[in-house]
């Protein structure tokens, strides 16, 4: 049984600034600001943002089987993890995600970093980061928002492989059942998702009563 | 019912629509995952007891139970090729449930996402909801509500759906969240402006939140509304307790916020989630004892993209429409579009709305492409790329109807000219897609010589679009500027005209600016008078490049003067330095100082002028690197184990450094105080990872510190990494890994070393998963930033 993708074009995310600035390592509290240094590096949290190309994509898959020690899905996958299990135990399906902001800022980050720009490389790589993050948040709150219409419920959690002891192998699996490629990513034989700056993620859907 | 009784029923009384119905369903029995709207088929009894409840409770309108009665979602029950039985069906129990009350056909979102924010072709999704209007139509519904909706485009899709089915009344309401936007980040004047303009007979919010949000945003769409605004609230901000999801807020309750609602300007009331019959009850009580208010927008001319709003009018602060995005002269862009590319586009779009535009014109108007496909995906481009509402100019009518049914916002239409083929099929359907219009004075015939006869032309342009709806705020006069060059008399027949339109007839004038210098010298110089002579006249929109300076400053200098600019905020936000307040300054009056505080501040730009000054005046370089680049790069060192300094300040700063021994360097040497060079060192991702941000950076920071990097990159095989240490007589090798699946290759790389017996070599490992503990059990050392790096990498080489 193969999932119904359903894909978004444009993830609406607002500019994640405190998560780049806290990313990079700010500390509010303690850090000494010029102004110079404020406008030049707005100034590229700006221009990397812009290069950002936000996009998603989702499906839910039944849960057959939950041991605690595995899931089972309805189209035979099964993904081997006490942690996601646990994560899941009230689950009847699974939410799969992926979210990816595309890859210019990555080539951006590079470039800047050729040119001796390490600022802009480093900030242009946090951007990215962050900006997949956003957009995987948004794919959550999304999805959260529009389960409570039929009665169900996304788990607070997601889960990504490489978390606890959900293996990164699991990767293959996202790929399949979202058809990833179909979407412009790529998963290298170690695993590693292209466009760089690009997430995956596993939530459960859970039902719920309204009172 | 026809739009017309349904305008004289708003006028007489605050409408009120039904509660809940999923919740009154469940409490009837209806089971969890079922399909509802195939459950209430089954079981017709629930519904009709649902319904006449509410209308006992004083419900004027019940909405049919057909939310996820459109394809998509009956497809997940696999039921969507019963879907003209099911929403007849349901629209025949309601209409006989509701009695003489009145029952509307509800399209609720499909969970897909329409283009250009999502895959479903926005006709696809017009067909999809054209179906379920027509069953529900045969089904003899009274009206339409579509509901619910988090995306603009869905919600045009469905309302053009009706529109394009029948004539009946219809409604509109979106979800907004508590950041005021939907999740899909429209806001709600943005989703208002676009909605009437396509012919909502009603807009407004419901689901979400509790009356009290609803109440602000009620009220602040109120003076952009010349439709009825609706609010459908939950009852109260919902609750996760032990699982299950709770409303708090009781009837009686409820009911209290239908007077302030009134005085926010609501015409249309009813519940959300966790309502009931009791909530509609107090609220219809409430209701009975507050009068409404009339629609009337106090502010017209209001543009809109999906997420951004611009009002046009006199009164407001000029508007600069950017005029780039127009292949017209412009090889490079002309190139583009003929390959198919539209990254200029893009970048037009993003400097024009950096600069101020109000407004960007796109014109895809060019010999050897197709400009409604270019149009098309230049819209899809835009929508992802800016939020700054557009300008659609376009001469062709199919390129203009196509580009108007997609955008989704409510575009301003460049243009409409007295020309029989402009008025009789362009002009309706502007009409039909609500655009604002720029109306030239233009006929077939050709342009009018004199200001009065332009004027004549102006008012019958105006008589035409007033019969299909349009109001004077939703019109902009071109000024239809000729060149001076071929008649010196053509500016003041413009500025006549501008002068009439504004100051007479009451409407927005505009003008493409350029076109009164074409063929002089120094154009910028005749423009910018061109444009104080016409704002003084009236003028209050201009058509050109907003990256000129002199025609901003020309126009937010006038916004001062004519009282446009309310307190003075634009030009005050443009022209007045933005406070900073430096602990330490680069521009510290001695020399030795100033180029301590350029490195402490990164300030590599300021650095060599700083150095030359310095050397002007007397100090060596030697000087120079002992007493203040040294000591700034160590304070800056400080400042980053203090936290006092992140990541990009570090780097800043050790740019500024690189780039002032660099200026030193040949000094140095001619001194014979050569810097002293420490050892190389090669850096690598190993293989199978393809992340370098972090190796990169430590390579940064070690040639910054004076260290000569061998860098290989990423993805590199330990052979290699060992090979080019082995050819560059390097002992210290740099390891850098960001996944647990990768970081044994570091292993692997010492084991091979110690294979060769290469036993001069030393490892430094770091990485988002590699610790202290990793680099002990793997024979390396650690170190956990960029500057520790470069700690440790010169403890090594000074051994």
């Amino acid at each position: 049984m193969s999932a119904d993708i359903n894909i978004i074009n444009i993830v609406p995310i607002r500019r994640p600034d405190r998560e780049i600035m806290s990313r990079l390592g700010y500390n509010r509290h303690r850090n000494v600001m010029f102004h110079g240094h404020a406008t030049r590096i707005d100034g590229i949290i700006e221009s990397g943002f812009a290069l950002c190309r936000p996009r998603g994509c989702w499906a839910r898959v039944g849960i057959v089987e939950n041991d605690s020690m595995a899931l089972r899905l309805d189209d035979g996958t099964v993904i081997e993890s006490r942690a996601l299990a646990a994560l899941l135990c009230d689950s009847h399906a699974l939410w799969l995600a992926a979210a990816s902001v595309g890859p210019d800022i990555s080539q951006a980050s590079s470039q800047a970093l050729a040119a001796g720009d390490g600022a802009a490389g480093a900030i242009y790589d946090a951007v990215g980061s962050e900006s997949a993050d956003a957009a995987m948040d948004w794919l959550q709150h999304y999805m959260a928002s529009h389960l409570s219409r039929a009665g169900e419920k996304l788990t607070r959690k997601r889960f990504s492989p490489g978390y606890s002891d959900l293996a990164l192998a699991v990767q293959r699996d996202i790929f399949r059942i979202l058809r990833l490629e179909q979407f412009g990513l790529r998963l290298s034989e170690s695993l590693i998702i292209e466009p760089e700056k690009s997430v995956t993620a596993f939530a459960g859907i859970e039902k719920t009563i309204t009172l | 019912m026809t739009k017309e009784d349904f305008k004289k029923l708003i006028g007489k009384k605050i409408v009120i629509l039904d509660g809940a119905t999923g919740t009154e369903l469940i409490k009837r029995g209806m089971p969890q995952g079922v399909c509802p709207e195939q459950w209430v088929l089954e079981n017709p009894q629930a519904i009709v007891d649902v319904q006449q409840g509410y209308c006992r409770a004083g419900s004027d309108i019940v909405y049919v139970p057909s939310f996820g009665g459109n394809r998509c979602k009956l497809e997940e029950f696999g039921l969507a090729d019963k879907l003209y039985e099911i929403n007849r069906g349901l629209a025949e129990l309601s209409r006989q449930a509701a009695g003489n009350k009145l029952a509307f056909g509800d399209l609720a979102p499909t969970g897909k996402f329409v283009a250009p924010f999502g895959e479903m072709p926005f006709e696809d999704a017009v067909a999809i909801f054209k179906e379920q209007v027509k069953a529900l139509l045969d089904g003899g519904v009274d009206g339409f509500a579509i509901e619910t909706m988090m995306d603009l485009q869905e919600a045009r899709a469905a309302l053009l759906a009706v529109r394009e089915s029948c004539d009946l009344p219809v409604i509109v309401t979106m979800t907004f969240g508590e950041d005021g936007r939907t999740l899909t980040g429209n806001d709600p004047l943005s989703a208002l402006i676009t909605l009437q303009a396509l012919g909502a007979d009603a807009f407004g919010c419901n689901c979400s939140t509790g009356p009290q949000n609803m109440i602000e945003i009620v009220r602040a769409l109120k003076p952009y509304a010349k439709i009825p605004l609706i609010a459908k609230p939950n009852a109260g901000v919902p609750r996760l307790l032990n699982g299950k999801t709770v409303f708090g807020m009781g009837p009686e309750e409820f009911g209290t916020f239908v007077a302030e609602f009134a005085v926010a300007g609501a015409n249309i009331l009813g519940g959300c989630c966790g309502t009931t019959p009791d909530h509609i009850r107090c609220q219809a009580e409430a209701a009975g004892k507050v009068s409404p208010q009339v629609p009337r927008a106090v502010i017209g001319g209001v543009v809109a993209s999906a997420r951004k709003t611009r009002v046009i009018a006199l009164d407001q602060p000029f508007a600069i429409i950017g005029e780039r995005i127009n292949p017209t002269g412009k090889k490079a862009l002309q190139a583009e579009l003929r390959e198919g590319k539209l990254n200029m586009v893009r970048q037009f779009a993003s400097e024009q709305t950096a600069k101020g535009a109000a407004l960007l014109d796109v014109n895809m108007g060019l010999s050897g492409i197709d400009e409604k496909a270019m149009m098309l995906k230049t819209l899809e481009v835009l929508a992802q790329s800016c939020d700054t509402p557009l300008c659609l100019d376009s001469t062709n009518l199919e390129v203009m109807e196509a580009a108007l049914r997609l955008y989704p916002g409510r575009a301003l239409l460049n243009s409409i000219s007295a020309e029989k083929e402009r008025i009789e099929k362009m002009l309706p359907v502007a009409a039909k897609y609500g655009a604002m219009l720029i109306l030239l004075p233009l006929r077939d015939e050709g342009i009018p010589e004199t200001a009065a006869e332009r004027i004549e032309v102006v008012k019958y342009i105006y008589e035409k679009a007033a019969a299909l709806g349009y109001e004077k705020s939703d019109i902009c006069v071109d000024g239809l500027i000729m060149t001076v060059s071929s008649n010196q008399a053509a500016a003041q027949v413009s500025l006549d005209l501008i002068e009439w339109c504004s100051r007479e007839f009451g409407v927005n004038t505009v003008c493409g600016l350029s076109n009164v210098s074409f063929g002089m010298p120094q154009r910028p110089l005749l423009n910018t008078a061109f444009l104080g002579m016409a704002i003084g006249r009236g003028l209050n929109m201009a058509i050109a490049n907003p990256s000129s300076e002199e025609i901003m400053a020309m126009m937010l200098a006038s916004d001062v003067l004519n009282g446009r600019d309310r307190k003075m905020t634009n030009y005050v936000r443009r022209y007045s330095g933005v406070e900073s307040k430096p602990v330490e300054t680069a521009t510290a009056a001695e020399p030795g100082p100033r180029v301590y505080n350029c490195v402490l501040q990164g300030e590599e730009d300021m650095i060599e002028a700083a150095l030359r000054a310095a050397l002007d005046k007397g100090l060596t370089a030697k000087q120079l690197v002992d007493d203040f680049l040294i000591p700034a790069i160590n304070r800056v060192g400080e400042m980053f184990e203090k936290k006092e300094y992140f990541l990009p300040q570090l780097i800043m700063s050790a740019d500024a450094m690189r780039k002032g021994f660099a200026v030193l360097e040949p000094l140095l040497q001619e001194g014979g105080g050569k810097r002293d060079v420490r050892k190389r060192m090669v850096l690598a991702t190993v293989k199978g990872d393809i992340h370098d941000i972090g190796k990169n950076i430590v390579g940064l920071m070690l040639r910054n510190y004076g260290f000569e990097v061998i860098d290989l990159g990423k993805d590199v095989p330990a052979e290699v990494i060992l090979d080019e240490a082995v050819r560059h007589q390097v002992d210290i090798i740099g390891l850098s890994a960001l996944m647990t699946t990768t970081m044994t290759a570091m292993k692997e790389v010492i084991a091979l070393a110690k294979e060769r017996k290469l036993d001069n070599l030393r490892f430094m490992v770091g990485g988002a998963v590699v610790d202290q503990a990793y680099a002990d059990e793997i024979g390396a050392y650690y170190s956990n930033d960029a500057l520790d790096a470069v700690r440790v990498a010169t403890r090594l080489a000074a051994e």
